[in-house]
């Protein structure tokens, strides 16, 4: 089979591209560098079906960032037949210089034209034979969103790919012409695969080829020692760029025909942008941005018209018959959009879900199995088990693909891209580019891509201390604990407001990172600021079909996840609950005498600083339980809440009166453990505090031992991970239960920062 | 004129004339068009004045002040 | 004990073996789990693999 690669400048459209040949539905968003590692598919319409490797995106091939060697060792070792350069029609100049660079490759090259749609549009032109004649490789003029060319471009692909194609280079012109030239022919003497490609990169003395040809080398050296330009002296690597873009502007940025002359005319994504990125309001509305979201999210009373209007409750219209019931399915429905207040988009889909279709499932599901005449401990697995811990996964699912489809239609707009460059002068003062932003912000979705993102990083040390907070930025498996708990505060203080307290936590999350950023970068990964140097891509309205795919894969992770690992986990943990270490079964009233438990209230004390510790009495091991639990998978917290309070209410330690624990309901089975062990707010948030910032997943931990490089800087992170979630958990409870400990929070925190900024300065003079 | 282009105020433009700094970042620029006889136009600065966005070939770019210091303009009158 | 208890049990064991062996399985292959919906052969999570 032959291989094909694509190769081209970040959010050129490559991935699109890539998605629209091999019928795969990878994550494509509008921004730079949402591919970082190069991935395979095939395409089927070719007489001989072809593999196609995406690679990285990159500007250049030289050697400063991961993705940039990536992509470049790609084409050299792996010898693709052939070369798909995709070229962003609307930005040619620049798009050409990478493609000046592949074409010095002994490898058959094409050049797609991509976005040829949005060029006409605006009503430019672009002479793709003139183009093909003037580099020598063929054109092809595409749309990869629209899919128009597609077929034409991998026709003439594949007819190319069985030609030898030597590189040829488009500094015949220049001053070190000649010297490349020598240095070709010395390499060609070697047997050096490539022999163009190389004696440039040696020319420009690019630090991987002064490492491979060492003795070569000195041919440049000598050279340099006689040299001397008016305008670069002896830099070779400006000299080259600059006769790269030199060249292009020259022959080949004149086939594009522009309809206005004046080059800096002001399009529709100026005048967002004019708003979106405003010197003054540019932060504010980003904020405004956020809060909406999670408003449309989480928000029990939309646009706060319950409050202001004081409007109804159901039981106030008379809709609720005496035990509190709805008196019809109507009713029941009405209750998903409307009690008291008007619920938002996120909270209706959400009830809907749960009341009329999990709710009524797993309902009608428990009492099969109650009358299947099982016995106790079969009917008590299945029910207070599998059931009660799938669905109170699965009863998550609506709100976290709600959340997901607004961060996917920021991404995908560009705005992703402007929040970065509003909000680098903040992150350069915590010693991070605004670039690290942007896994951060994915860490919101999932950490695993999010770790994997930070690779568009070029220093080291910003990279490990991004990786490293990036949990911190709630991903959608925690999402679950927040609201849950957040609900349960709610439905029992009887006061404050579900999506506040979220959209609190979150922002803790935010801060705790922000500190711990600024922490490593003052003491163990102390460094330069890294550069800033990014392209802004243009805005565009979000793709419908590329949204859709986001949320698809998304929902079909989260349920597949909820049936495998959770479940495994959830039987586990019953298993354990319900056996003593004696191997001996277990009544629910029993559970106490458990594996678990024993196991638990031995840690429980460790937790005591926390809020959730020994200060909880008896049943107080269900949080080290459930936090425990969490290091699999964070689904699980909320998941082994309410496996454990089904036991609890069925073994008679707590009432459960007017309580019931509903397969469906997340929320009750928090409030059945606050019943059960007496914990207050402060507790409460703490522990929501604890498992935001503690050791991720599984999964996100194995991410980051492959991201971090050394076993040193993992070994770190998970200490680092312990020792923040330990700290700022404490202080979240010590704080809420004992207001007057904020005075010892400050003291020691300025006594931290007192001693860091000495240690510095000592260090600086050292160093002076 | 000549100065550099960090000190453009929104709206001017001007003629790269020389690129210097320290090597990754004088290469990043080069990559990113920002070469001699390269024509920019400041477009706008960030809230607190820092990074900066230019228009060049066709595109948009950001950049911070410490990098475009690196960057000498001819002025456009 | 019936039938039914057995079934469940044996469900119950195979599930969790299943899932156990499955990771040990991605760990040897050097995957990661990821957000990529399953879709590994397109993914840059999964397919990632340490060098």
């Amino acid at each position: 089979m032959k291989k094909f690669a694509l190769a081209g400048n970040p959010n050129c459209g490559k991935t699109t591209l890539f998605n629209s040949l091999t019928g795969s539905t990878a994550h494509v968003g509008n921004w730079p560098g949402v591919t970082v590692d190069k991935r395979e598919g095939v395409y089927k319409k070719t007489p001989e079906h072809v593999a196609i490797v995406d690679l990285p995106g990159i500007y250049s091939l030289s050697p400063y960032t991961p993705e940039e060697v990536i992509a470049r060792n790609f084409i050299l070792d792996e010898k693709p037949d052939c070369v798909i350069n995709i070229v962003d029609a609307t930005n040619l100049e620049r798009n050409l210089y990478l493609t000046t660079q592949v074409m010095e490759i002994d490898v058959p090259v094409v050049v797609a034209l991509n976005m040829m749609d949005a060029v006409e549009k605006n009503g430019d032109a672009i002479d793709a034979k003139e183009l093909e004649k003037r580099l020598g490789v063929p054109v092809v003029k595409i749309s990869a969103l629209k899919g128009v060319g597609l077929d034409e471009l991998m026709q003439r692909a594949y007819d190319f790919s069985s030609q030898e194609r030597k590189g040829a280079t488009v500094l015949k012109d220049s001053a070190l012409a000649h010297l490349i030239g020598d240095v070709k022919i010395a390499l060609d003497g070697q047997d050096v695969a490539n022999p163009l490609f190389h004696a440039v990169k040696l020319v420009e003395q690019d630090s991987i080829e002064v490492e491979m040809h060492k003795d070569t080398v000195k041919m440049v050296e000598e050279f340099k020692a006689t040299f001397s330009d008016d305008v670069f002296g002896d830099d070779f690597e400006a000299l080259v760029a600059d006769a790269r873009y030199k060249y292009i502007s020259k022959n080949f940025a004149p086939v594009l025909k522009r309809r206005e002359e004046d080059k800096f005319v002001s399009t529709k994504s100026d005048k967002a942008d004019k708003v979106l990125t405003h010197k003054i309001w540019g932060i504010p509305i980003f904020l405004v941005i956020l809060f909406a979201i999670f408003h449309l999210t989480f928000s029990e009373d939309f646009l706060y018209l319950g409050a202001i209007f004081h409007l109804p409750s159901l039981e106030d219209l008379g809709l609720l018959d005496a035990d509190g019931e709805f008196l019809n399915f109507g009713v029941k429905l009405l209750a998903c959009v409307y009690d008291g207040a008007v619920f938002s988009p996120g909270v209706i889909i959400n009830k809907l879900w749960n009341e009329i279709l999990v709710g009524e499932l797993f309902g009608w599901l428990g009492g099969l199995v109650e009358g299947s005449g099982m016995e106790a401990w079969a009917v008590g697995l299945i029910n207070n088990g599998i059931f009660e811990g799938l669905a109170a996964v699965l009863s998550f699912l609506p709100q976290i693909l709600v959340l997901f489809l607004f961060f996917s239609i920021l991404e995908d707009s560009g705005y992703m891209a402007r929040i970065a460059f509003i909000l680098d002068r903040m992150f350069r003062k915590f010693g991070l580019s605004g670039r690290s932003f942007m896994p951060m912000i994915m860490g919101f979705g999932c950490s695993i891509p999010a770790m994997i993102n930070t690779r568009t990083l070029a220093d080291e040390k910003e990279r490990t201390a991004t990786v490293r907070v990036i949990p911190f930025f709630s991903c959608g498996a925690k999402l679950p604990i927040l609201t849950a708990v957040a609900g349960a505060i709610v439905v029992w203080t009887g006061a404050g407001n579900a999506d506040l307290i979220t959209f609190s936590m979150y922002l803790l999350g935010i801060v705790s990172a922000i500190l711990a950023v600024l922490l490593m970068r003052n003491t163990t990964l102390r460094g330069d600021t890294p550069p800033f140097i990014m392209e802004l891509p243009a805005y565009h309205a979000p793709q419908f079909k590329n949204l859709m795919i986001h949320l698809w894969d998304k929902a079909k992770h989260f349920v597949k996840k909820a049936f495998t690992i959770i479940l495994a986990s959830t039987i586990i943990i019953w298993l354990f609950s319900h056996f003593s270490f004696a191997w001996k079964f277990l009544e629910d009233e029993e559970i106490d005498q458990s594996i678990l438990a024993q196991i638990s209230m031995f840690l429980q004390p460790l937790f005591t600083p926390l809020g959730f510790g020994s200060q909880l009495g008896a049943n107080g091991w269900v949080f080290v339980v459930a936090a425990i639990a969490g290091l699999i998978a964070k689904e699980n917290v909320i998941a082994t809440f309410s496996t454990l309070a089904a036991c609890l209410i069925a073994g008679g330690a707590i009432s459960g009166a007017g309580l019931e624990v509903e397969a469906e309901d997340g929320i009750d089975a928090v409030r059945a453990m606050i019943d059960a062990t007496g914990i207050g707010v402060p507790g409460l948030i703490a522990f929501i505090a604890f498992n935001m910032t503690t050791i991720p997943c599984f999964a996100a931990v194995a991410t980051a031992k492959a991201e971090l490089g050394t076993k040193k800087a993992f070994n770190n992170t998970l200490l680092f991970w312990v020792a923040a979630s330990y700290v700022i958990a404490s202080a979240v409870y010590t704080i809420g239960a004992f207001p007057w400990t904020i005075a010892l929070w400050v003291v020691a925190v300025a006594a931290v920062v007192v001693c860091i900024v000495l240690r510095n300065k000592n260090l600086a003079k050292k160093g002076a | 004129m000549e100065k550099t282009l960090d000190l453009f105020t929104v709206g001017e433009t001007g003629v790269v004339k020389r690129v210097g700094g320290e090597g990754k970042i004088k290469r990043r620029l080069f990559d990113m068009g920002i070469t001699p006889g390269a024509e920019v136009m400041l477009r706008k600065k960030a809230p607190l004045g820092d990074p900066i966005e230019i228009t060049l070939r066709g595109y948009e770019l950001s950049l911070r002040k410490t990098e475009a210091v690196c960057v000498t303009m001819e002025v456009k009158e | 004990m019936g039938v039914a208890e057995v079934l469940l049990i044996i469900g119950c064991a195979a599930l969790v073996i299943g899932v156990i062996a499955a990771s040990i399985v991605r760990k040897a292959k050097g995957k990661t789990s990821c957000d990529c919906g399953g879709n590994c052969a397109h993914c840059a999570g999964c397919s990632h693999i340490k060098k």
